[in-house]
């Protein structure tokens, strides 16, 4: 046995003090060592200098790996994760616990104002939150999966080894809790507490096993830490700071009884802890006769308040060995390395010191496996891994794999896509924020002219700045008498978006550099989302085109919508519809008084205003009058909201380019004129008898809505394809989308003809169930839900929106309204949809971009159940799986086939992490179809299953999906199964699926 | 610890006439994301006797802040300096960095700024009135002094 106690290793205060070091612990690869100090600081050592006083003097062994300074009180305790040791947990003063991890993306250097320097770069991943007080323990379970912590304020939390969620709050102590420590077997948790106990919790429901309190009735509460060990085989469980009478013990009970066995006697003062060497010995058995017999055995170490450590072997009464006082005050914390051969303790007097044994000093180490034997016998397994059992399992596996793969590096493509995007538009500052920042990184020294004078203009357009500073940095260079270098190595600012926020300061939005470590790809995307929001603010409030007059305002919001408008296959909405959308009224359910006799004043009016936001909105095209309401309207349940007359209605770039169709009202009596126009010239006109409220088109058919509830239709010639149609009122939504025309009428009533056949789709279909289902949600009359858009998908279906962002279509078949999107499952937190990253550009992303933004009035939201997913019940069916479900049938149902693929890999995901095997089965079978021989030989299927979805092939699907399936493999017989099924369906039909 | 680090700050113009902007290109990880915004400030402390001297350049909002490592610049105008004491415009003085969140200040940077005449004969025979076109300042940028302090990152 060798000691070792290197001077140079310590933490320092202002003064260059000595303090205080409460926690060491060795990196599972034995290399570093982690301890944490008064100083608020965790230093990381190479192992190597410490053990080696050779290497501790050659300077190119680094003595100091790694200084982390970001607690705000003292570190009270440093643990490595087991095994890979990826993850450093500390736990401060500062009621936190942070989770470290190496970011090997960085390669050291200085840290930002400390002057330290880091050989390894050790960042904080997570700060978990909720002690109320210290943080003294902490513990990693065996495999990592769990982390438990406890403090000073009597609590115990577990959190999740992955996550770091927060999972279980255990808070039966009476005092400070001081010394934590996991089973080896996964199966029990141990705490000591200045309360006098130690408690016993099991993990399968976190409730109190057992409680022993004898051995520490006369224990002193003087004590910084209370630190316990569980044996390595997991009999035993070795604790500290217990005392018979006045004299210290370090009291061991045993597994199963939880009784004191064994006390360890001889220290002078209170015991602070205890620590099992974590590897089992043979060890020979020194009493008996036999020299070759060895008994099975671990190692313990004790630190004391004498200052001592005592190292003893099980089956001994007497210590193996005594290392009396090396400390000049008490030890606080011991470490093993991982092989068990060296023993790190620190003290209060803030040096460390190792002990060194020989390689065979305690006895033979028992294998791995044996150790896990031992471990097995207990018959509580954490989850074992799970055999192959067939090759197409490996298979699927290895596919499963290369997809995952280039998930990512698509993933990583679209991260870097702002970075590397090519097409610098005006308003994208973003993009050309960051081209510039790598163009001017190398512009910092000294003599080049890095000077620039000019001010950030925040409302002046991209261009008109770029050469503002162009300038400005020519005159610099004229003036400043040392620059000699040209204007091209100047630094160029980069454009900020800089916007104003309400109460009148500057905002700048950062520019998004990258990611966390653990968690990079998810928090990517809100960025990028809010940027295009952001662009739109920053448009409107540009003087140059402010909110003057329509036409610009519908200009911006065709680019700045455009995108999403052309993936989602919307055709984008005639006019700026008013935030709230049209106001509705329906009638018949149960209202107060006072809501009625509101409506009999409105209805003997005879009139209905449009909301009053439409009107200020559009200003310029002033408005003739209001429009006529035909009685059919005052007899109605359901009634929406009617235009005003206005002298002028345009709709611009019908082709995507530079068709337009406009419209003049004069006064009564007079005809309304309609003009088609490409650039300057007159394609078709024509002349209605009554007030044009409404036109829609694209370049193929054109259709304009009248106040007396006509409806011209016209070809792109200016042909008209149908006399005029007359309905029983006017229109209050007309949308144009491939050859479907939607027209949603002032009672209500929702009409969709295909134009190329002359047919009605959707005949009259009042839309009284969505508003009355709607408006039942909330009390008061005047909210009446309201319809903020109607559109017909490129597929006929009629796709309506409410003020309360739900989304509804009409299912053609069943003859019924569903809703395909409720925005109670709109996470606000835009970072927690994992949904919403990846459907990004199709049609519920738009819906639901659209809720998060406009969710003013949502109601309760239920989105924490589909974040959580089962968390809390588990057992349960999981929320998220039927969100998904949800998700999928919707996607079916608008006929967005990029949107199912993804959300159906999504939902085959869960079911794999989940083991759901009845969905499995059920989505399997769907997808296969039949694939009963007799039935397949005529050439004709008995069922009607139809084996194409959308267009995609739904065996082809089930090829991939069950790719996705085969990530967990204890569904691998069903994943199998189908994939055999499927194999025989592609070689009857004599084709490769790969093809 | 705080949720918001300064990992990097990088002086752009420096060293530079004292009636140059300053610009900072400011690096920051942000460990959860945040709902309100960051508010940065640039602090030209004027006098070494008197905070009544100090003069706040700028202040602005940064926001919305993902979790992850973000980056932009803040540009300040230079000093007033009918504001700052005679005496003091010339020789060293501070600049201040701080960012706060929902009012509370959680770092602060200071920087040491060295404020002198670059023209030898200038600098033997200083002149009574301080010639600012021909003032230089230098921030001493590889010595930033960070003073970090715990606030309250959960609203409620």
């Amino acid at each position: 046995m060798h000691l070792a106690k290197p001077s140079w290793l310590g933490h320092f205060d202002d003064k260059n003090q000595r303090t205080s070091i409460f926690s060491v612990h060795v990196h599972p690869d034995g290399s570093r060592l982690a301890t944490g100090g008064l100083d608020n600081k965790i230093k990381l050592w190479s192992t190597a200098s410490i053990i080696d006083a050779n290497k501790a003097d050659d300077p190119s062994v680094p003595r100091l790996l790694c200084t982390l300074g970001l607690h705000n009180g003292s570190v009270l305790c440093v643990r490595w994760s087991n095994k890979d040791g990826r993850y450093l947990a500390s736990g401060s003063d500062d009621q936190l616990i942070l989770i470290w991890e190496w970011d090997r993306s960085w390669s050291g250097g200085s840290v930002f104002g400390s002057g330290e320097h880091n050989i390894e770069n050790w960042k904080p991943v997570k700060r978990l939150s909720g002690h109320q007080s210290d943080v003294v323990d902490l513990a990693w379970s065996r495999n990592n999966t769990h982390l438990a912590s406890c403090g000073l304020d009597s609590l115990v939390f577990i959190w999740d080894g992955k996550t770091f969620e927060k999972l279980h709050k255990l808070d039966q102590h009476l005092g400070f809790v001081k010394g934590v420590t996991w089973d080896p077997v996964g199966e029990y948790l141990a705490t000591e507490s200045d309360d006098k106990t130690v408690k016993i919790w099991r993990t399968t429901d976190w409730t109190v096993q057992a409680e022993i309190s004898e051995p520490y009735a006369s224990s002193p509460t003087t004590t910084f830490y209370r630190r316990l060990s569980w044996s390595p085989d997991g009999s035993h469980v070795a604790t500290a700071n217990g005392a018979q009478g006045a004299v210290a013990i370090a009291a061991i009970f045993n597994r199963g009884e939880w009784r004191t066995d064994i006390s360890l006697v001889g220290h002078d003062s209170a015991i602070e802890v205890v620590a099992f060497n974590p590897v089992i010995f043979m060890i020979p058995d020194s009493d008996d006769a036999d020299p070759n017999s060895e008994t099975m055995g671990s190692v313990c170490a004790v630190g004391s308040q004498d200052h001592s450590i005592s190292v003893w072997v099980t089956r001994n009464a007497r210590p193996l060995f005594v290392c009396q006082k090396p400390f000049d005050h008490s030890v606080l914390d011991l470490a093993w390395s991982p092989d068990g051969t060296q023993l790190y303790a620190c003290s209060y007097d803030g040096t460390v010191v190792v002990l060194l044994f020989l390689n065979k000093e305690f006895g033979t180490r028992v294998s791995e496996e044996e150790h896990e034997k031992l471990l097995s016998k207990y018959g509580f397994t954490v989850k074992e891994p799970i055999i192959l059992e067939s090759t197409t399992q490996l298979n699927l596996e290895s596919d499963y794999a290369i997809a995952k793969r280039k998930e990512k590096s698509d993933r990583m493509a679209n991260m870097m896509a702002p970075t590397d995007s090519t097409t610098v538009d005006m308003d994208i500052s973003t993009s050309e924020t960051s081209i510039n920042l790598a163009s001017g990184s190398n512009t910092t020294d000294f003599g080049s002219s890095t000077i620039l004078p000019h001010p950030l203009p925040s409302v002046e357009t991209q261009q008109s700045t770029n050469d503002d500073d162009n300038e400005a940095s020519k005159n610099t260079n004229g003036v400043s008498s040392t620059s000699s270098s040209s204007t091209t190595t100047n630094a160029v600012i980069p454009q900020q978006n800089v916007t104003v926020t309400k109460d009148g300061k500057r905002r700048i939005q950062p520019q998004f550099l990258r990611g966390s470590l653990t968690s990079s790809t998810p928090q990517l995307q809100p960025s990028i989302s809010s940027t295009s929001e952001q662009i739109v603010v920053t448009e409107s409030s540009t003087p140059s085109n402010g909110p003057t007059n329509v036409p610009t305002i519908l200009n911006n919001h065709s680019k700045s919508s455009s995108e999403d408008v052309l993936s989602s296959e919307m055709d984008a909405p005639s006019r700026a519809l008013p935030p709230g959308g049209i106001s509705t009224l329906v009638i018949g359910n149960k209202r107060s008084a006072s809501s009625a006799s509101d409506l009999t004043t409105q209805s003997s009016n005879k009139r209905q205003n449009i909301s009053r936001s439409q009107s200020e909105v559009e200003l310029q095209p002033s408005v003739l009058r209001s429009s006529l309401v035909s009685p059919s309207v005052a007899m109605s349940q359901v009634r929406l909201a009617t235009h005003k007359v206005l002298n002028y209605l345009a709709k611009d770039r019908l082709d995507g380019a530079t068709l337009k169709l406009e419209c003049y009202n004069f006064n009564e009596n007079t005809p309304s004129q309609i003009m088609c126009t490409r650039g300057r010239t007159t394609i078709w006109f024509d002349y209605v008898p009554s007030a044009v409220i409404l036109i829609t088109g694209h370049s193929q058919y054109s259709a304009v809505a009248c106040e007396d509830g006509s409806i011209y239709i016209y070809s792109s010639a200016g042909r008209r394809l149908l006399p005029v149609i007359m309905l029983e009122s006017s229109a209050s939504f007309l949308e144009i989308c491939r050859d479907y025309l939607l027209v949603l009428t002032q009672v209500g009533l929702l009409s969709i003809w295909d134009l190329r056949n002359l047919k009605a789709i959707v005949h009259s279909v009042s839309i009284a169930p969505i508003l009355s289902s709607a408006s039942l949600n909330s009390d008061d009359f005047t909210s009446s839900v309201s319809i903020i858009s109607a559109h017909v998908r490129s597929n006929g279906i009629p796709l309506l929106i409410t003020s309360t962002n739900d989304a509804w279509c009409y299912h053609f078949d069943m003859h019924v309204w569903t809703r395909v999107y409720d925005p109670r499952y709109t996470s606000k937190d835009s970072t927690g949809s994992e949904i919403g990253e990846v459907n990004d550009g199709g049609i519920l992303a738009t819906l639901e971009n659209y809720a998060r933004q406009g969710g003013a009035r949502n109601l309760g939201s239920l989105s924490h159940l589909r974040r959580l997913g089962g968390n809390d019940t588990p057992g349960q069916p999981n929320h998220l799986i039927g969100y998904l479900e949800n998700q999928l049938i919707s996607a079916e149902l608008v006929n967005s086939p990029v949107e199912y693929k993804k959300l159906l890999f999504q939902y085959a995901q869960k079911i794999a992490d989940e083991e759901a095997e009845y969905r499995l089965h059920e989505l399997c079978i769907q997808l296969l179809g039949p694939t009963n021989n007799t039935d397949d030989f005529g050439g004709r299927a008995k069922s009607n299953w139809d084996p194409f979805l959308m267009g995609m092939s739904k065996r082809q699907l089930l090829e991939e999906v069950l790719t996705v399936l085969s990530s967990n493999r204890s569904l691998q017989r069903h994943v199998t199964e189908y994939k055999n099924a499927l194999n025989k369906c592609w070689n009857m039909i004599g084709c490769d699926p790969n093809d | 610890m705080s949720i918001v680090n300064i990992t990097n700050i990088r002086v752009l113009n420096n060293p530079t006439l004292f009636t140059e902007d300053y610009q900072f290109e400011i690096t920051f990880e942000c460990i959860s994301p945040l709902p309100d915004d960051l508010e940065w400030k640039i602090i030209y402390v004027g006098s070494s006797e008197s905070d009544q001297y100090d003069q706040v350049l700028d202040c602005i909002m940064v926001g919305p802040v993902p979790s992850g490592i973000n980056q932009f610049i803040f540009q300040a105008p230079a000093p007033n300096p009918d504001r700052i004491p005679p005496s003091e415009i010339l020789d060293v003085t501070v600049i201040i960095i701080t960012c706060s969140y929902n009012d509370q200040e959680f770092v602060r940077v200071g920087y040491y700024v060295n404020n002198e005449y670059i023209e030898e004969e200038l600098r033997e025979n200083p002149p009574e009135r301080v010639v600012l076109d021909k003032l230089y300042r230098n921030i001493l940028a590889d010595k930033p002094r960070v003073t970090r302090r715990p606030i309250k990152w959960q609203c409620g």
